[in-house]
């Protein structure tokens, strides 16, 4: 019988943020976290995104998010090793990682610690713990074992001890290779999941091992189950939300990679870096049956400069990367946005600055991306704030690129990159595609800039038109593309490039408001904060507070009506996960006060007084974080 | 046509011609759909809308979208309706796969009549490509070629991207002379041949730039698929004549050509409309080709010219069988 | 050569129409007078009407330095990059359009200093491309600051008291890279040679580098003065296979024979020596190429949409 090692907390509350569970008998909660985590390599993250996946096929919600040790094989039984899932699911879709976990499997009591110093755990969460560390015969590992529970009794958890590698062991030689899959068994019995079309999904996941394999998984789901039928005293039950037609489930780089395709792009040119790479990843494996080349390059600047090239031969390309390669890349952005050439660059935004949190999210990139270049480079800069999103964005970025022969940079981030969720299938269109260029000659007296004076739209030429040869240039130059420093050249070209994009604003729809369309506060985010932000505003407003939300996507050129809508709040606050002053620390006054970068960018565009509330941890917002925040400018309570 | 297991593997192994020339389809189709702009589908969203994706929904206004970024058709452009002729002939010779590149030859039917209806069917793409590109004057658009185009008619460029044919044949009906007037450009054509066979029907397509190829062996066709102007080659029957003419073994005839086998007897019956006589004439001219020993043959009487090519070839056959074994392909 | 980046659109087109020189001539280079620049302009352009390329069908790629304002001065498409990166460029160009036939231009500067990363990977991807290197050994455009190949102790404004480090000897380090398919000098004092080098990169197929040593009448007027004043001390490289110009060989009378094929030979010839030499050090035209090896048939959009329905089909829930 497990044993339970804390007090049990008090009677379930539904609704309540984590969901409360409770001692004895089922529970019915709207949305649940939990959190599989073992040392690397015993696969919990199999068995977390088993469970995601599941729980998506059974119809819920579900935000699945990895837990990513620093090292590549850290030492086992540390902190440090730490390696697993968050998946949070719903009857409702799932937006964001949520806030603590109410329930965690554990291989053992050095990964859950690291959890619990990093406040991932509700303090009345249930922890499901590998036992056998408690019975080691080896005194370091009792004593660490000891030292761990301790550290633990900080926080009311409710404790249970399960021999997973003891009933493994039952059924396989090796307990490496089947601890994850008694452990899917266990929350499949907790979670009262389909048994079955979790057996299909284990012998599809295992369907290139041998049978004996893919049966010995099968067993050891089925003793998960059984053993948490036995042995545990409580169940809850998440219900499947209103059939949503078909879905697909992929994290956002996959979702990028697959966007690119249905996009039409031919060439992806990238330099490995966190985390962007595992965009190139899913397209190394199956650009080429799309008649599409991942292109690694010796380095970021020319993985830029091949796209470049590849763009100005006609190929609409793109590139792909994370801070510090965009920061090498700055050069290479200048000269496209200088000739006018085609270039989408997927900016996978992390931590910094310098190498900063490679493996983390931070919205770090936004003023460089939009000011990184000496000189006037005005771009297109778009924010996908889901998954879905993420796929969809690239088609029109593609599009945005070719029809304005312009730099559009998408702004991903590490939450989006790893965060996986279900979201509806797209249906691909071939006018989504790129086409070919014809090579129709090119009418006498074309000039390669025939800027129109209106919009600055001119007709890109391309290598295999007969009489459009022209040499494009970095140089100031005029529309012939002669390089020519004359007084008004310079002037000219700028304003242009520059007007293209008050051109495709004149066609952009201002952004909708979530929530009141006056009141109070507006919360204004962009990017990958946006099911945080909304999941917050909407339990503030439950709270009787007078708060809605908009969320921006198109950051250059801004969406119109912005103004507007802001004028229809007290006050204006961008939520964003960059670094700003705190009002109130040492020096800081509202003259000298630096603020997130939407702020920023805001507050210069508009001459509206945006505040903001930014945090760096080096994670995705939690909700009842982005609360705490929004309670705090109402003067109800700390922030956090 | 499904395709037999046999014409996908010979395809497989001519993949980089069929690729090529698939490729070219596709670019062109590409290229076509380009010029036509948003066709009409059964999608519920507005054509101006539908390039910009799905993530431009409600934030781009996509029929202001298109007032900025449309521009004026070429004063020469196609037509639609041609456009949209040309985009489906592309296309749908695309769809048809490995079947358009496959010919079966019904018995006794004629082999060069079945060849040139393929590659006449292919030729459409050409003629849909000629229809709509930029460098065809208005006055020279021809749509009826839409329905044909002959091989005879193709230009050097489009029979450089001529893709290869899988053609099945009965022995009785190899009357492979009458391929001749197709070998150029980079056309490679294989004849899968059915029962028994002329031993050296091939002999007589042997040109300096012309890879021929006789054998018993699919692997052969690797090297032949290599080859990058027009070639043919027949999988026959173990009975025939074995050879190779590799225009790329070098200036010399007798570089490029290797005998590897020869039949023990001379043909002794006609074979569908080609006589006994006329299977010896071709097994001989091989001999000659191949630079047989001189002394051998004349020894067989091969420089007269009155004796029976069938005596000549016998006698010939049974010496040579005591010099021993053929040289095997050096 | 046609291969899966041909359309049928362009099956009418001949490709191999004679053009009058001057169809390949830019607006005129305002290159100091007595620049190599010029030599090369000529040779070049001399090159595309020779081999009757198509205009539309070129692009030179450039850097950025006296030598990159070459794509100007010709009638092709052209693009005048940024300082040190040409080759990626050029690389972009070629892989997704290997119909086109792409010449890269450099700088020493541009190319063995800050473009240095950029060079060695092109010679190791392999590319069918010309990559011309007019090697003045200083900044010319900047005016006057070392560079790479600057001789050592030749002073400059920011190594005033002469070049401090040796120079770097560009044929060593291409020959000495992984995959190189192609290494060249030629020298802007024999005109002759200049235009059979460029003659013979063109044809070969795969990356052929091609150093070109040219004196800058303003910074470096004397550093090939001796080789170009006395012939004995330009040795010319002779084979069958090489750079052939028979009136060059016939005037230049120190020759040496070198087979293309023998690497180690040639490395032996590009190490330092009074003597400057000319001709093709090292060629190798089986090495795979990079557009080859990469090369992917072409879909329509209703193909890839029925491979992406698949795709979608395993991400399915």
């Amino acid at each position: 019988m497990p044993t339970h090692v804390s007090a049990p907390t008090g009677p379930a509350e539904a609704g309540h943020d984590t969901g409360r569970i409770p001692l004895h008998g089922l529970v019915e909660l709207a949305e649940h976290t939990l959190e599989v985590v073992s040392d690397a390599g015993e696969g919990a993250q199999k068995c977390g995104q088993g469970f995601g996946a599941l729980s998506a096929r059974m119809g819920n919600g579900s935000w699945t998010v990895e837990i990513i040790p620093a090292e590549i094989q850290p030492p086992p039984r540390t902190p440090g090793s730490a390696s697993g899932v968050r998946i949070r699911i719903g009857t409702r879709e799932v937006t964001n990682w949520g806030d603590a976990a109410g329930l965690v499997i554990a291989f053992n009591e050095q990964v859950l610690l690291s959890r619990h110093r990093l406040d991932a755990l509700a303090d009345d969460a249930v922890i499901l713990l590998e036992k056998r560390w408690g019975e080691s015969d080896d005194p370091a590992v009792l004593a660490e074992w000891k030292a761990a529970l301790e550290e633990l009794s900080s926080k009311p958890y409710r404790i249970v001890l399960v021999p997973l590698e003891e009933q493994t062991l039952t059924v396989v030689d090796n307990p490496l290779h089947g601890k994850n899959m008694f452990a899917l068994g266990v929350l499949c019995r907790i979670y009262d999941r389909d048994l079955d079309r979790a057996r299909e999904q284990i012998l599809r996941q295992f369907k290139k091992k041998s049978r004996d394999v893919q049966q010995a998984n099968v067993r050891l789901l089925e003793l998960g189950a059984s053993w948490a039928k036995e042995n545990l005293d409580f169940q809850i039950r998440v219900p499947p939300g209103p059939e949503k037609g078909p879905m697909v489930v992929m994290n956002g780089n996959e979702a990028v990679g697959m966007g690119a395709i249905a996009s039409g792009m031919e060439l992806c040119a990238m330099y490995p870096i966190t985390p962007a790479t595992s965009v190139s990843h899913y397209l190394g494996d199956v650009f080429e049956r799309f008649g599409g080349i991942v292109h690694q390059a010796e380095d970021e600047i020319a993985a830029a400069g091949v796209a470049v090239g590849a763009s100005f031969a006609g190929k609409v390309a793109f590139t792909v990367t994370s801070g510090p390669g965009l920061a090498l890349k700055t050069e290479f952005l200048g000269l496209a946005v200088m000739t006018e050439t085609p270039l989408v660059v997927v900016d996978v935004q992390r931590g910094g600055p310098s190498t900063g949190l490679p493996t983390k999210v931070e919205q770090a990139d936004l003023l460089a991306v939009l000011f990184g270049q000496p000189g006037d480079a005005p771009k297109v800069v778009l924010a996908p704030a889901t998954i879905e999103e993420c796929f969809h964005c690239m088609i029109t970025a593609r599009r945005l690129a070719e029809a304005l022969r312009a730099v559009v940079v998408v702004l991903t981030d590490a939450n989006l990159a790893t965060g996986v969720t279900p979201f509806p299938r797209p249906v691909p269109q071939p006018d989504w595609q790129a086409t070919a260029p014809d090579g129709a000659p090119v009418a006498q007296g074309g000039k390669p800039y025939q800027w129109d004076p209106e919009t600055g739209l001119s007709t890109r030429f391309v290598p295999g038109q007969p009489g459009g040869m022209f040499t494009a240039t970095g140089l100031c130059h005029d529309e012939k593309s002669a390089v020519t420093y004359a007084p008004h050249v310079h002037q000219k070209g700028c304003t242009m490039r520059s007007r293209k994009l008050a051109a495709l604003q004149s066609t952009l729809q201002p952004p909708d408001v979530v929530g009141p369309d006056s009141g109070d506060l507006l919360v204004v985010g962009w990017g990958s904060t946006k099911g945080a932000i909304e999941e917050a505003c909407e339990r503030a407003r439950a709270e009787g507070l007078s708060v809605s939300s908009t969320h921006l996507t198109f950051l250059s050129p801004l969406q119109p009506g912005l103004r507007a809508i802001f004028e229809r709040f007290r006050r204006v606050m961008t939520v964003e996960i960059n670094y700003s002053d705190r009002v109130g620390d040492p020096f800081i006054t509202s003259e000298n006060r630096r603020m997130g970068q939407l702020a920023w960018l805001l507050r210069a565009q508009l001459l509206v007084d945006v505040d903001c509330w930014t945090r760096v941890m080096g994670e995705p917002l939690r909700p009842g974080q982005i609360l705490a925040g929004i309670r705090a400018k109402f003067g109800k309570g700390a922030d956090s | 046509m499904p395709s037999d297991d046999v014409d996908v593997r010979i395809l497989r192994r001519l993949r980089r011609s069929t690729d090529r020339f698939r490729s070219a389809l596709a670019l062109a189709a590409e290229q076509v759909r380009g010029m036509l702009g948003p066709l009409p589908d059964a999608s519920e969203v507005a054509p101006d809308a539908r390039p910009l994706g799905r993530f431009a929904a409600g934030r781009i206004d996509p029929s202001a979208f298109a007032r900025l970024v449309t521009r004026a058709p070429r004063d020469d452009a196609p037509d639609q309706d041609l456009l949209l002729a040309a985009f489906h002939t592309i296309t749908s010779l695309l769809e048809r796969g490995d079947a358009a590149q496959v010919v079966r030859v019904d018995r006794g039917a004629d082999l060069r009549d079945a060849v040139g209806r393929a590659l006449t069917d292919l030729g459409r793409a050409f003629a849909a490509a000629r229809l709509v590109a930029p460098s065809t004057k208005p006055a020279e658009r021809d749509p009826s070629l839409l329905q044909a185009l002959p091989f005879a008619r193709w230009n050097a460029a489009e029979r450089e991207l001529a893709p290869p044919l899988v053609v099945h044949v009965d022995g009785a009906d190899l009357q492979a002379d009458g391929l001749a007037e197709f070998l150029d450009g980079s056309l490679l054509v294989v004849l899968l041949v059915r029962e028994a066979a002329p031993p050296a029907a091939l002999v007589r397509l042997v040109t300096p730039g012309t890879y021929v190829l006789q054998s018993d062996a699919e692997d052969d066709l690797d090297a032949f698929a290599r080859h990058t102007g027009p070639g043919i080659a027949a999988i026959v029957p173990g009975e025939c004549a074995r050879f190779v003419h590799d225009p790329r073994g070098g200036a010399g005839l007798g570089d490029r050509l290797v005998l590897r086998h020869l039949p023990d007897a001379p043909p002794r019956t006609a074979l569908g409309a080609r006589s006994a006589r006329q299977q010896a004439e071709e097994l001989l001219q091989l001999a000659v080709l191949a630079q047989e020993p001189p002394a051998a043959l004349a020894a067989a009487g091969a420089h007269g010219t009155s004796a029976d090519p069938i005596d000549v070839l016998a006698s010939w056959l049974l010496g040579r069988a005591g010099l021993g074994k053929l040289e095997v392909d050096a | 050569m046609i291969d899966t980046a041909c359309s049928l659109l362009g099956c009418g087109i001949d490709p191999h129409v004679e053009l009058p020189q001057e169809d390949y001539e830019g607006p005129p280079p305002r290159w100091c007078p007595g620049c190599g620049d010029h030599g090369v302009l000529a040779a070049t352009q001399r090159l595309l009407h020779d081999e009757r390329l198509a205009p539309e069908r070129t692009v030179f790629v450039s850097g950025i330095g006296c030598s990159s304002r070459f794509p100007h001065h010709i009638r092709t498409y052209g693009f005048h990059g940024i300082h040190g990166r040409a080759l990626p460029i050029a690389t972009g160009v070629k892989l997704m359009r290997p119909d086109l036939a792409v010449f890269a231009v450099m700088g020493d500067g541009d190319c063995t200093s800050i473009g240095a990363g950029h060079w060695v990977h092109a010679v190791r991807y392999n590319l069918d491309m010309v990559a011309l290197m007019l090697d003045n050994n200083i900044y010319g455009l900047t005016k006057n600051q070392t560079s790479p190949t600057t001789p050592q102790g030749h002073p400059s404004n920011t190594q005033p008291r002469g070049s401090w480090l040796p120079a770097l000897n560009p044929l060593s380090v291409t020959l000495g890279i992984t995959n190189a398919s192609f290494v060249a000098q030629t020298a802007d004092w024999v005109p002759g040679h200049v235009y059979a080098t460029l003659q013979a990169a063109f044809r070969h197929p795969g990356f052929a580098f091609v150093r070109i040593l040219q004196r800058c009448p303003k910074w470096t007027p004397g550093v090939f003065r001796a080789p170009a004043q006395q012939m004995a001390l330009t040795e010319i490289l002779v084979h069958e296979d090489g750079v052939v110009e028979p009136e060059v060989e016939q005037y230049y009378k120190t020759h040496v024979a070198h087979d293309p094929s023998d690497l180690d030979h040639a490395r032996h010839l590009a190490e330092e020596s009074d003597k400057v030499r000319i001709g093709l050090f090292y060629k190798n035209a089986a090495n795979a190429r990079y557009e080859e090896t990469r090369r992917v048939p072409v879909h329509t959009a209703e193909d890839k949409i029925r491979l992406l329905e698949a795709e979608f089909d395993r991400h399915a829930v």
